[in-house]
């Protein structure tokens, strides 16, 4: 006869068992099947035949699967960084009193409610050479017009849009952290004598970093995946000046009718992303 | 589909819209319409100049009229030609390339892929010698595949080639500009082909097939309710209905160019090769690698070529 608490312990593990069974079809069936999928040739419409490690090999020789790496890399570290700076100035400011702090925070998240295509649309207006916003601007200031997404500027250009869609989700977590830094140490502080950057810096900050390093962590995994921008813009384009990996993938699977290679494709950027989550997870721990 | 082609009258088919769904002498596919890519030109500049336009209008005669009313200075250019990542930028390369004598294949295997020409060559530094000399705008090699819409619909071009969205914006938003544009179509026309096929896993194939027929034998609905309406998006693939069309001034160039309209030319037969090709923009990246990186012609060329023959080896063998 089962003894009380280990009753208890079996109840609740067949209680979670239906939510463990939807989670593993919904997570872990999906990330099986391209892995499977990844040592197959699998055209379209086709039967898949097993080919080994071939897939990767070939993944692994090609250019531009670095390439793709490189401006994956290049594009998500400067826009994480700008959008902390942002979300965390606009957090700053919007957590003192004022009037209309409440219309300016609801009006600050809007472009992160936004559906992403919707961003991305506008953008492309915005950025259009004869038509667009920002040259109109420009011209009516007598200065010169830019191209935004030539060959020069494309990364830029989409780290701009990245950032405007992504910042405000900094700015809510950060928001949220700054409200529970407890008044009466800010308080404590200044009767010390330490200024207001000493605040910030002693106090502020240490109570925050716990929901910078998360908010991070995600922003940097939800950029490096970031796709509908990118292929809505410039299609990874001029030449392979905005060739992300999501792109790639995306053109093996839908332009080369491979699913095994774009399998493996998306296997191989995995390593980036899990090293990510595991420091999420262990900051969640702490 | 062979049944039905010929329920309907295969005589009345134009020939590129059988052969686009034929396989080893079977067709496969009804088409339904097909939507040719034709230049737009400002009349009202070309009269302001006393410019004569010959139809079809070569690609080289397209140069000659761009140069003539070329004006970089005021953001305004002869080929409003997009190279940017896109569909259109092969499309419009297709007409150019096989007004030159280009075509991707002799036969369907890797050997047979025929990229690596005189013709490739030719229509590369056509295109190139435009971009340099700002016949075409700066920034054509970002547009997407509206980039030469707006760039003929906000007055930056003196013509482009499209199919008929352009016509059916401008009749809705500026009539103006719409009563301005000249129509005409190139020597050889690119442009897809749509139609129907029935899966073999179709139930009832036999009534699908009495359905299709039942679609296509009233050539008044199919002209009057779906053609028409169109504006020359959707042109016709019947030879009696093009010939009714020619009588009405928009339709003439739309219904003359119906006839000469090709997917992939000159065989415009199914191929998986270039189903392939086209969405990887190997095209658009070999014309990109000589004006934005300034990679040798031929040396893009053979770049070109060798990722059309790697795709062909792969469905077709050596």
């Amino acid at each position: 006869m089962l003894s009380l608490p280990r009753k208890q312990s079996l109840i609740g593990y067949v209680l979670i068992l239906p939510a463990l069974l939807i989670m593993s079809l919904l997570l872990l069936y999906p990330f099986f099947y391209a892995t499977w999928l990844s040592f197959h040739t699998k055209m379209i419409g086709a039967p898949a035949i097993y080919v080994g490690i071939k897939n990767y090999l070939d993944v692994l020789a090609s250019k531009d699967f670095y390439i793709g790496f490189l401006r994956s890399i290049t594009y998500t570290f400067p826009a994480v960084f700008l959008k902390l700076i942002l979300g965390l100035g606009l957090a700053l400011i919007l957590n003192q009193e004022f009037k209309g702090r409440r219309i300016m925070r609801s009006l600050a998240i809007i472009p992160w409610v936004l559906p992403v295509f919707v961003v991305a649309f506008i953008w492309m207006w915005m950025y259009d050479y004869a038509l667009g916003a920002l040259n109109i601007i420009l011209r009516s200031l007598g200065l010169p017009v830019v191209r935004w997404l030539s060959i020069d500027n494309a990364m830029m250009s989409l780290i701009i849009v990245n950032v405007w869609k992504g910042f405000p989700f900094f700015f809510m977590g950060i928001l949220s952290g700054l409200q529970s830094v407890p008044q009466d140490l800010l308080d404590a502080a200044s009767v010390d004598g330490a200024s207001t950057i000493q605040r910030f810096r002693y106090v502020t900050i240490p109570y925050i970093l716990p929901v910078i390093y998360i908010v991070s962590l995600l922003s940097i995994i939800w950029t490096y995946g970031d796709f509908t921008t990118i292929w809505i813009l410039t299609r990874g384009g001029p030449g392979d000046a905005s060739l992300v990996l999501p792109v790639l993938i995306y053109q093996t699977l839908y332009a080369e009718f491979d699913a095994g290679k774009a399998s493996a494709l998306s296997i191989l950027t995995m390593p980036f992303s899990i090293f990510f989550i595991y420091l999420i997870v262990r900051l969640l721990r702490r | 589909m062979d049944d039905v082609i010929n329920e309907i009258g295969r005589d009345d088919f134009f020939e590129p819209s059988i052969k686009v769904g034929t396989l080893e002498g079977k067709a496969y596919q009804l088409s339904l319409w097909c939507e040719p890519y034709l230049w737009h030109i400002r009349k009202d500049i070309l009269e302001k100049k006393g410019i004569q336009v010959k139809t079809p209008l070569s690609w080289i005669d397209a140069k000659e009229i761009a140069e003539k009313v070329n004006d970089p200075a005021n953001d305004f250019y002869g080929l409003g030609i997009t190279l940017g990542m896109n569909e259109d930028t092969t499309n419009q390369w297709n007409s150019l390339w096989w007004s030159f004598g280009g075509q991707y294949y002799t036969s369907k295997r890797a050997s047979g892929v025929t990229l690596k020409s005189s013709a490739t060559r030719n229509a590369v530094e056509y295109l190139v010698d435009a971009y340099k000399r700002k016949l075409i705008p700066p920034d054509a090699v970002e547009w997407d595949s509206a980039g030469n819409n707006k760039c003929y619909m906000g007055g930056r071009g003196m013509m482009v080639m499209n199919p008929a969205s352009i016509m059916y914006s401008l009749s809705k938003d500026n009539p103006d500009l719409f009563n301005k544009t000249l129509l005409v179509y190139p020597p050889i026309v690119f442009g897809g082909t749509n139609g129907f096929v029935i899966y073999k896993t179709c139930k009832y194939p036999d009534l699908a097939k009495d359905l299709l027929v039942y679609i296509l034998s009233d050539k008044k609905s199919y002209t009057e309710r779906f053609i028409k309406p169109s504006w020359g998006y959707c042109c016709p693939i019947f030879k009696s209905v093009a010939e009714e069309l020619k009588k009405i001034p928009y339709w003439e160039p739309f219904a003359n160019a119906a006839e000469f309209t090709y997917g992939s030319y000159p065989f415009n037969e199914p191929c998986m090769a270039l189903d392939e090709a086209g969405p990887k923009y190997i095209i658009v990246k070999m014309l990109q690698k000589i004006i934005l990186e300034g990679q040798d012609i031929d040396a893009a060329i053979d770049w070109a070529h060798n990722e059309y023959v790697s795709i062909f080896r792969k469905y077709y063998g050596d």
